[in-house]
């Protein structure tokens, strides 16, 4: 106990170091500063310690930004604005932010309702947290180090592992390939990298809040992963909890590289305050006989739009997304996946199950390509969509664009309100229709709500009771 | 077969507007200053880009306007002949080719050249006539429909139709007179480097039906020069009208191809409505129908064979407005060598159409590598009582059925004929009128031989 | 081989491309230095037009997504585009630039 003790001191005063360490930056690091230039974003490259070609790389795609017009499609993004948000608070901000008093009501409730592990409820309370996280990072830590797993803040590995970090990093999302994409890679700031060496399989799923800078967790995060040959990763990031956030806009990047026979599977249940702009970028590269997979769910957010993707380069790939979304009141989820195949004999799948209830919409809007050369491709789409509510709304955009003949692409979506007879049969049994009701939208949402971590899966099932019996109560 | 001469200013142009505002210089004041003020809004609106949603296959930097005549005078037509003898071979051979019908408009680029109708659908109170007879003959009619569910403010080119209008078919059922025996119209387009701007208006009135089967064929006569074609449909149905109408369009491969067609469906109407597309370089088309009171069915149907470098670039959009409607769109499309198709299908449920059932198939084969096929089926829901749901496939020939035909000794060639003739059955048994079903078939069945007998 | 007359050199000044149909195919002819290259002119990627974009050496970057392509070979150099643009083969005789899009013939249904 007394050693933990004393390396959460050290910790802690490492971090007060790092802080102080820039005197001479005094000016820049303890003011917040609103709005978005090429000197906040040096500031950030400056404080983080970077090599000059990320300094410049952030710099170029802040001009790529600035240039870059918005989507016309999509969600309604007329309320965001630019200048009204921070690109970089200092750690020190960050911690009062995180103090619980600061957390609403209605979020404590739900973590009472909820019953959320103790180690992530103290987490939010402040330091004692902080005690326990460190315990179980450290322990998780050994063994990955033994097996050669390298699992650090990116910043981190920039400066521990420079070569394999900039061989990779931007080159699957590259600043120019959307508006969003450009901001993230001029102010990113925290996330992960994941490397994994050939034929290491993980067997316990990676989950960003264990490492120690979690509560960097912020607007900006760039998360990049590598499994290499044959390896296997299961990456797990947010939590089911709602995250209270005063912030915006959450612009984040997420980089997946699976080598030949690799393996990633990519978890996210997002569950922001219902003030966030959610607007991500997610793409993967699968090479000979890899498979990448994303499981998405959407739940919080005023408005997400998110489209995970898998370039499927070689022979035997295989890309899977299995998406749920769920909109209330005010919310709007424009959520599906992108699966390119760019080589033969590859395979896809996308499932999206949306749900909208009160006057949420939710949107899917999924790209199944098939580029020249791509013969004996395989995939399917399957999009279902629940409406709740007279105001409830639901849109599918599905995109097939296809430049072979030997292929065989299906999509079906279906849209409808529970069925009266699936309703009536439970009622008949004595179930209360709101309970009814909610049982229907769980196995609605089952087929992937099993391909869960247990503990996300019974917190998802339990999130979507609480907004089941919200409406109906 | 003589090309028509051209006497006027070439271009899609000032210039060319003026030359044909002179040649249209006897129509009635109505239509010209209808025609001038769709020039001015067609000058207004920005020219589509491929950044645009819809627009984003179609390229439409090759389209030289200003090479491209804005009419074409037929000096050898005066006026319309009394019987088909008086026609040119190959018009009446395209005649002949059916279906039988119980009224016939052929139109020789935009001038009438043959108008006939069964006295008995005429004592009735039936109209048909080529467009511009019926905007002289009948205005207070034509007025009354013109424009009103297309407007010229939609799009560019359809702006562009309502300032070079020029022929077209106009047709009026009185309440509760069936036309059973389709109506038929015949437009046989041989100007090369001319423009086409036919305006189709169909009024069904209250409990009325109507078959009607409409074609539109084209040659260049080998001449490689643009050709343009803007055409627009306005279909009126009243409440318990039914309207099965099936349009083949057999343009000259130079041609580019804008059709926008719009049908609204009143109160317990019935449409079934098959659009056959074999010829053109790119066929850009809109296809829409708003089901605007309840009881209402509509079957939008949509068939295409293209190959070569053709391009079929299809919108359709079915408008759920009332409670109570049912809607099913079905396109099956065949492209083969560099051929490409891009097929929008969208459904929007308003938010008062409780009750709506909808339905979207679209299933696209290929029968080359070099072809190209997008496919875009959306759904877009805003009434939460409702059943919609989509399905959208792309594929090869089915290796399966080939095996099966030509284990029973069918011939490979033949075999695959059979796999893709039958591959469009379900489309156009949609639209119940045999007569009118076997005409596509046949056509179909030409378009494959005459590519077998001049593959090189 | 079937060259066809595309365009004049000074039409296509140096560090620049334009975009011509020839035969149906839509074709970026690039001058770098005095030597002439020709390419598929839409972006593998979404179709963007790449006679439309910047030149950095023997580069040219798509306009809409940033993709990278090598003018010379077509290759695709960075994502989002991952598959080559045709390149075509160009003479220059005297003052004329000359492109063959001449391809192996479009395998018909089987027959």
């Amino acid at each position: 106990m007394a050693s933990v003790d004393k390396n959460l001191e050290e910790l802690t005063k490492s971090k007060d170091q790092y802080i102080y360490g820039f005197s001479d930056q005094e000016d820049y690091v303890y003011k917040a500063e609103k709005g978005l230039s090429s000197r906040i974003v040096d500031q950030i490259s400056h404080i983080k310690e970077e090599p000059e070609w990320m300094r410049q790389f952030r710099q170029r795609s802040l001009d790529i930004f600035q240039r870059k017009p918005m989507p016309t499609w999509g969600g309604h993004l007329g309320d965001l604005d630019f200048n009204n948000i921070y690109y970089y608070i200092k750690p020190s901000d960050r911690s009062n932010e995180d103090s619980w008093d600061d957390v609403p009501s209605y979020i404590k409730n739900t973590f009472d309702k909820l019953g959320i592990p103790d180690a992530e409820r103290k987490f939010l309370g402040g330091v004692g947290a902080q005690y326990e996280s460190e315990v179980v990072y450290h322990s998780l830590q050994e063994k990955w180090a033994k097996q050669g797993v390298i699992f650090l803040d990116p910043t981190e590995a920039a400066k521990k592992f420079p070569d394999l970090f900039k061989k990779y990093f931007g080159t699957i999302i590259p600043p120019a390939d959307n508006k969003f994409a450009a901001l993230n890679s001029a102010v990113w700031s925290g996330g992960s990298f994941v490397y994994v060496p050939p034929g290491v399989h993980v067997e316990v799923p990676l989950q960003a809040y264990f490492r120690i800078n979690a509560k960097n967790m912020g607007q900006f995060e760039r998360t990049l992963i590598i499994a290499d040959e044959g390896s296997f990763v299961h990456y797990v990031e947010g939590c089911t909890a709602p995250v209270y956030s005063s912030d915006s806009l959450h612009s984040a990047v997420v980089e997946l590289i699976a080598k030949k026979g690799a393996r990633i599977r990519y978890t996210t249940i997002q569950n922001w305050s219902k003030n966030v702009y959610n607007l991500v970028t997610k793409r993967a590269v699968a090479y000979e006989g890899a498979t990448v997979e994303w499981v998405d769910g959407n739940l919080g957010s005023k408005l997400t739009m998110k489209y995970p993707a898998v370039y499927m380069l070689e022979p035997g790939a295989k890309g899977e997304v299995l998406s749920i979304a769920f909109a209330g009141d005010g919310q709007h989820q424009d959520a599906g996946g992108k699966m390119v195949h760019c080589a033969p004999h590859t395979t896809s799948q996308i499932v999206s199950k949306s749900i909208s209830k009160g006057s949420g919409r939710t949107s899917y809007r999924g790209l199944v390509k098939v580029e020249k050369g791509a013969k004996d491709v395989k995939s399917h789409v399957r999009c279902d969509a629940l409406l709740l509510d007279p105001e409830s709304k639901s849109d599918t955009f599905p995109y097939m664009e296809n430049e072979e003949d030997r292929v065989s692409i299906g999509h079906e979506a279906t849209v409808s309100k529970i069925g009266d007879e699936q309703l009536f049969y439970l009622m008949s049994r004595g179930i209360p229709e709101g309970e009814a009701m909610t049982m229907i939208v769980r196995g609605f949402i089952e087929p992937l709500v099993k391909e869960l971590p247990m503990e996300y899966a019974v917190e998802l099932n339990r999130l979507i009771e609480l907004e089941m019996t919200g409406a109906c109560g | 077969m003589t090309t028509a001469e051209l006497t006027q200013t070439v271009g899609l142009n000032a210039a060319g507007f003026e030359s044909f505002l002179q040649w249209r210089s006897s129509e009635p004041a109505w239509q010209t200053s209808f025609r001038k003020r769709s020039w001015d809004i067609h000058l207004t609106l920005p020219m589509p880009t491929r950044k645009d949603e819809e627009w984003r296959r179609t390229d439409l930097r090759p389209i030289r306007f200003d090479s491209i005549a804005p009419f074409a005078s037929n000096s050898s037509a005066g006026r319309p002949v009394d019987g088909l003898d008086g026609l040119s071979e190959s018009i009446r051979s395209r005649v002949a080719l059916g279906p039988k019908s119980s009224g016939l408009l052929v139109q020789h680029n935009s001038e009438d050249v043959y108008v006939e109708i069964d006295p008995e659908l005429q004592k009735k109170g039936v109209l048909l006539c080529g467009f511009d007879a019926a905007a002289r003959e009948h205005p207070d009619l034509v007025q009354k429909y013109y424009g009103a569910i297309r407007p010229p403010a939609h799009n560019k080119f359809v702006a562009l139709h309502y300032a070079f209008q020029s022929g077209g078919t106009f047709i009026y059922v009185p309440p509760n007179v069936h036309v059973d025996l389709p109506q038929r119209s015949l437009v046989f387009a041989d100007a090369a480097g001319s423009g086409l701007f036919p305006h189709t208006l169909i009024v069904l009135d209250r409990g009325s039906s109507l078959s009607y089967f409409e074609e539109r064929s084209g040659t260049g006569g080998g001449v490689a020069r643009q050709n343009l074609v803007s055409s627009v449909l306005e279909a009126h149905l009243s409440e318990g009208s039914r309207l099965r109408f099936i349009s083949m369009q057999q343009y000259d491969p130079n041609t580019f191809v804008f059709a926008s067609e719009k049908a609204v469906g009143a109160k317990d109407t019935n449409v079934a409505w098959l659009t056959a597309e074999l010829g053109g370089k790119i066929n850009k088309g809109f296809i829409d129908c708003d089901l605007v009171g309840s009881g209402t069915r509509c079957e939008l149907l949509g068939l295409y064979y293209i190959k070569g470098w053709q391009q079929s670039d299809i919108v359709t959009l079915l408008t759920h407005k009332a409670p109570h409607t049912e809607g099913n769109i079905v396109y099956k499309g065949v492209c083969d060598d560099h051929a490409r198709s891009c097929f929008r299908g969208r459904i929007v449920v308003e938010h008062d159409a409780n009750q709506t059932q909808s339905f979207l198939a679209d299933h696209t084969m290929l029968l080359s590598d070099k072809a190209r096929s997008d496919s875009v089926p959306t759904l877009e829901i805003e009434a939460n009582d409702v059943v919609c749901k989509h399905a959208a496939t792309v594929g090869e020939i089915s290796s399966e059925e080939l095996f099966y035909l030509r284990s029973r000794g069918i011939p490979e060639t033949l075999a695959r004929k059979m796999i893709v003739l039958g591959f469009y059955e379900e489309v156009l048994k949609g639209v119940p009128v045999a007569a009118l079903q076997e005409r596509v078939r046949r056509a179909l069945q030409a378009k494959f031989d005459y590519f077998l007998d001049h593959d090189a | 081989m079937a060259y066809q007359p595309v365009v004049k050199t000074g039409v296509v000044a140096a560090g620049s491309g334009k975009l011509f149909e020839v035969d149906g195919h839509r074709v970026a002819v690039f001058n770098l230095n005095g030597e002439f290259f020709a390419i598929d002119d839409i972006c593998t990627h979404e179709e963007a037009s790449l006679s439309d974009g910047a030149i950095d050496n023997d580069t040219v970057e798509c306009p809409w997504h940033g993709a990278l392509f090598n003018i010379k070979t077509g290759a695709a150099l960075t994502m989002p585009a991952v598959t080559a643009v045709r390149t075509y083969a160009v003479k220059v005789e005297g003052d004329q630039v000359w492109v063959d899009v001449s391809i192996p013939a479009a395998s018909r249904s089987g027959l």
